[in-house]
C-alpha cells in the first residue's frame, strides 16, 4: 500500500472496496482485510478494518471499523480504535473511540465515549 | 491497481448483502448479495455475485447465480454461470462453465412478422393483418413463459 493517507488516494487496488460519487447502497457490507472508502451514499451497516468517508460520502447506520477518517457526512453509531474526524467531516450519533481528533472545523454532534470492553 | 474513475469496486475480501441503487460501472472482486442494474457489470475471478442484474454489458468471470438481463455477455474462460441469461450477444471463451437457462432477446422489428406487414401485405386477409398494420410492434416472449 502506498504510504499516501486514503483520503488523498487517487487509485486504489482492487482488494479495496470503494463506493462510488452518485451510488446509494443500502444493506450491509463487511470490508474483510482490505479498507472501505465510501464517496456515495450508504445506509446500513459497515463492518471494516479501514473506513474512509469522503468528502461527498454519506453512511447512516452502525459502523464498526478499527480507524475511521471521516471528511463527510455520517450519522449514527460508530465503533472504532481510533477516529479522525477532518475539517469537512459531520458525525453524528453515538461514537465510541480511543483514539479521536477532531479537526478544526468539523461538526461533532452527540455523544463521545471510548469503547468498553464488552462492545469491542 | 485501478484509476479511480467513475467505477464502484467491491474489494476481494467485501461482502455485501442489500440493494443498490444508481449504480453505473461496478466491479466485483468479493461477495455480493443484490439486485443490480447497472451500465456495466464485471465479476472478477475472485468475485461471487448472487442476483439480478440488467445491464448493458456483463463481463464475468468469476461465479454468477441468478437472472441476468443484458445487451452483451461476456463469459471469460474462468466464468462460472447458473441461473437464467437473457441477451442479445453473448461470448463464452473456452473453459467457461455455463450452467443455465439462456434466451437469447432478439429484436421483434427483425422478425419475419415485421417483413410481412411491409411486402406482403396485400397478399394477406385483412382480419389477420389487422394488428400489424396498426403498428404494434410483436412483444418478445414473456420471461418465464
Amino acid at each position: 500500500m502506498s504510504a499516501k493517507p486514503y483520503d488523498q488516494m487517487t487509485s486504489f487496488h482492487d482488494d479495496t472496496t470503494y463506493i462510488l460519487g452518485d451510488l446509494i447502497m443500502e444493506g450491509s457490507l463487511d470490508g474483510g482485510d482490505h479498507p472501505v472508502v465510501i464517496d456515495g451514499q450508504f445506509n446500513g451497516d459497515i463492518t471494516a478494518i479501514d473506513l474512509i468517508i469522503r468528502e461527498q460520502g454519506k453512511v447512516t447506520g452502525a459502523v464498526k471499523s478499527k480507524t475511521a477518517i471521516i471528511n463527510g457526512h455520517f450519522n449514527g453509531n460508530l465503533i472504532c480504535e481510533s477516529l479522525n474526524v477532518t475539517n469537512t467531516g459531520i458525525v453524528e450519533g453515538e461514537v465510541q473511540a480511543n483514539a479521536l481528533s477532531i479537526d478544526l472545523g468539523a461538526e461533532v454532534i452527540g455523544t463521545i465515549s471510548r469503547v468498553n470492553a464488552k462492545s469491542n | 491497481m485501478d484509476k479511480l474513475g467513475n467505477k464502484t469496486l467491491i474489494g476481494a475480501s467485501a461482502t455485501f448483502t442489500g440493494k443498490v441503487i444508481n449504480a453505473r460501472v461496478i466491479e466485483v472482486n468479493g461477495k455480493m448479495n443484490a439486485d443490480l442494474t447497472a451500465e456495466k457489470v464485471t465479476i472478477g475471478e475472485a468475485g461471487h455475485f448472487d442476483g439480478a442484474i440488467q445491464a448493458d454489458l456483463v463481463v464475468v468471470s468469476g461465479h454468477y447465480e441468478g437472472k441476468m438481463q443484458a445487451k452483451s455477455i461476456w463469459a471469460t474462460a474462468t466464468a462460472s454461470i447458473s441461473g437464467k441469461l437473457h441477451y442479445e450477444t453473448l461470448q463464452m471463451d473456452r473453459g467457461a462453465a455455463l450452467n443455465c437457462h439462456v434466451v437469447h432477446n432478439w429484436k421483434a422489428k427483425n422478425t419475419a412478422v415485421a417483413q410481412i406487414d411491409n411486402d406482403d401485405a396485400d397478399l394477406l386477409m385483412p382480419t389477420t393483418l389487422g394488428k400489424a398494420k396498426n403498428g404494434a410492434v410483436p412483444k418478445p416472449p414473456i420471461e418465464g413463459a
